[in-house]
């Protein structure tokens, strides 16, 4: 047995199980369930609003009609809320039986929990399991479920709640807005640097559960942060839906780099708006690791307003069969001397299509802005597609764009060269394919890194052999 | 294979689409697109470039000047179809804005449904860099001389009539 198959048998992602679900909703969408969730949630007043206010827009709005086709989306299917477990449980050992199994099977290790931060999984529309250090509670970070933030601290959350992603900004966004659950609120004091990096890791476990999780960091002056999350689904029938919201406030001179790990099953839609806002001397930096799920569109932005803000995009896309990957990054710059780059590398093979769409923007008085992006596409057969859609606004004259983009396969001498050293072309296939992913995989903490090389690798195995 | 390199002025505000197809008759050749975008107005030019056949190369090249309150849009598509192999084909887009209240939009974009193929695109907007006039001038070059030389390096081998440079340089003012 060669690395691989060991690694394929240990890595057993195929199996739903079977939960007792506290509540579940009824399927389909309409102003009484979204009453009733907020209800249930014992949430304030202006939440409850937020969500009808949201649920209208959702009704009027139409879905994109251009980049993807997400007409195999049957909204009036999908359970909008799902709770597994009746409170959010304090200590690991409380956990059900049932979610620890599935949460072994992900491969979160017990024995790594004590080394990672605050271990956050979202099993289904629930955060079921937190542990968060004295340490961090000291140093005044909070790092909890939204919502739990909701009603523990509702000024806090009010003050930047939904001021980054606006309900309206479309039609998923209002959708999430109006029937949020789940994810993750940080917020970081003055001048806190967060050593460690905060996780959560989260899977969806019941067909056509829609996930909604909705996730806000507020990094304040001078702080720093890392948060993580990664995902992994099992095996469903029919067609999920996952329709997030991120927010991310970037305060003067704080520093935060988000880093996703996303490998949903083939047959979810991941749907997601990622926005964060950048002041004075800011850095934001997405990295963005997209394996899994049917159709995912996906375009993280960064908003550089204040003076020598700076965004940046890793972006890594891999589009198997049946799969197709719509990503990108969005750069607006609106103050001076504002930087960002973006880097992206995809593969695409067994007629996958993977596409970048992006937008870098120079807004007028953006003088002394620099934009950078680069991207670099694989192509492993001919039954694959590869497209790239940039678009690059100028209006202030003061002010560098650069954009390239290349397309191309396996380069045969390098095939040839490490076949000519003993490597069996198949191993010579993935290793050529993850030397070219490197870049992005590269910024991703070792653990991550570990899984999405063995990903690859078993991705490489399922097509060539 | 020879290089043949073909040469499109574009001076006119409106839109235009351009079509450039690659087969074994012009495979090598090199066009260069020049665009003097230098009055205040809508310029909208569309560049598709197609591939017939396999073992076909292609370049483009894009150099666009804009002028004050001009606005650009170039769009430039690579279409690569099915089953095509060794095809070469790139673009390169470079616009230089000289005037203020400019807008420039750029959007390369390709499509490549085939894998024995190379294709690149390239995009840059940038203004004249200071850096560079200011090494001209301490050469003893005059400011305008120097800004007049680096246009020129921009566009390449072009060789504007007097009344197109005149234009130009009213945009250097």
């Amino acid at each position: 047995m060669n690395y691989k198959t060991k690694v394929m048998n240990n890595y057993n992602l195929d199996e739903a199980k079977e939960f007792d679900y506290v509540y579940r909703s009824g399927r389909g969408l309409n102003r009484k369930l979204v009453e009733g969730l907020s209800e249930r949630k014992n949430e304030p007043k202006w939440m409850r609003e937020f969500r009808l206010k949201s649920l209208s827009f959702y009704e009027k709005m139409r879905l994109p009609k251009w980049g993807v086709d997400l007409s195999g989306i049957d909204f009036e299917k999908i359970y909008y809320y799902l709770q597994p477990v009746k409170k959010t449980e304090a200590s690991w050992e409380a956990v059900p039986r049932a979610i620890k199994d599935t949460f072994e099977k992900i491969g979160v290790p017990q024995a790594e929990r004590e080394i990672l931060a605050g271990v956050k999984g979202q099993f289904d529309s629930e955060v079921v399991y937190s542990s968060i250090k004295k340490m961090l509670s000291k140093k005044g970070v909070l790092f909890l479920s939204m919502d739990e933030a909701v009603v523990q601290y509702p000024d806090l959350v009010k003050e930047y709640w939904a001021k980054t992603v606006l309900p309206m900004d479309n039609k998923l966004a209002a959708l999430n807005s109006a029937v949020w659950s789940g994810g993750s609120f940080i917020y970081v004091p003055p001048r806190v640097d967060v050593k460690l990096p905060l996780q959560a890791y989260f899977r969806m476990n019941s067909e056509s559960a829609g996930q909604f999780e909705r996730t806000l960091i507020v990094a304040d002056e001078g702080s720093k942060l890392h948060y993580i999350e990664g995902c992994s689904a099992p095996v469903f029938s029919t067609a999920s839906l996952h329709a997030a919201v991120v927010e991310v406030v970037v305060k003067k001179g704080a520093k935060v780099q988000y880093t996703t790990v996303q490998n949903w099953y083939k047959n979810v839609y991941n749907l997601v708006t990622k926005r964060a806002v950048v002041a004075e001397e800011g850095q934001m930096r997405w990295v963005d690791g997209n394996l899994g799920s049917k159709i995912s569109m996906k375009y993280p932005a960064c908003i550089l307003r204040g003076r020598k803000a700076k965004g940046e995009m890793l972006s890594l896309s891999w589009a198997g069969a049946g799969q197709q990957q719509d990503t990108g990054a969005k750069m607006i710059h609106v103050a001076k001397e504002t930087s960002s780059q973006i880097i992206s590398r995809s593969v695409s093979r067994d007629g996958g299509r993977a596409s970048y769409r992006g937008l870098v923007k120079i807004n007028q008085g953006a003088v002394g802005a620099k934009a950078k992006v680069k991207c670099e596409a694989l192509i492993l057969d001919d039954l694959s597609r590869s497209d790239t859609y940039p678009t690059i606004v100028s209006l202030e004259e003061q002010s560098q764009v650069e954009h390239e983009a290349t397309v191309g396969r396996l380069g045969e001498d390098q095939l040839f060269y490490l076949m000519s050293r003993g490597i069996p072309l198949d191993e010579a296939e993935a290793m050529i394919v993850n030397g070219f992913l490197e870049p992005v995989i590269k910024e991703i903490p070792l653990e991550y890194a570990v899984e999405m090389n063995r990903l690859i690798n078993m991705e490489m195995e399922g097509g060539i052999g | 294979m020879k290089k043949q390199v073909k040469k499109i002025i574009i001076d006119k505000k409106g839109e235009k689409v351009f079509k450039f197809k690659f087969d074994q008759d012009n495979s090598g050749t090199e066009m260069v697109v020049i665009i003097l975008a230098l009055l205040p107005g809508n310029y909208r030019i569309m560049l598709k470039i197609d591939h017939d056949e396999s073992e076909t190369k292609g370049k483009i090249l894009v150099r666009a000047v804009v002028g004050k309150k001009a606005n650009l849009l170039v769009d430039g598509l690579i279409r690569i179809k099915k089953k095509l192999k060794g095809v070469d084909s790139s673009l390169e887009m470079r616009s230089l804005v000289l005037g203020e209240k400019a807008k420039v939009e750029m959007r390369p974009s390709l499509e490549v449904l085939a894998n024995e193929v190379r294709v690149a695109h390239q995009a840059t907007i940038t203004r004249l860099s200071e850096e560079q006039i200011f090494y001209l001038m301490s050469r003893g070059l005059e400011k305008k001389e120097a800004k007049r030389l680096l246009v020129r390096g921009f566009l390449g081998f072009f060789e504007e009539s007097d009344e197109e440079w005149r234009k130009i340089e009213t945009c250097l003012k």
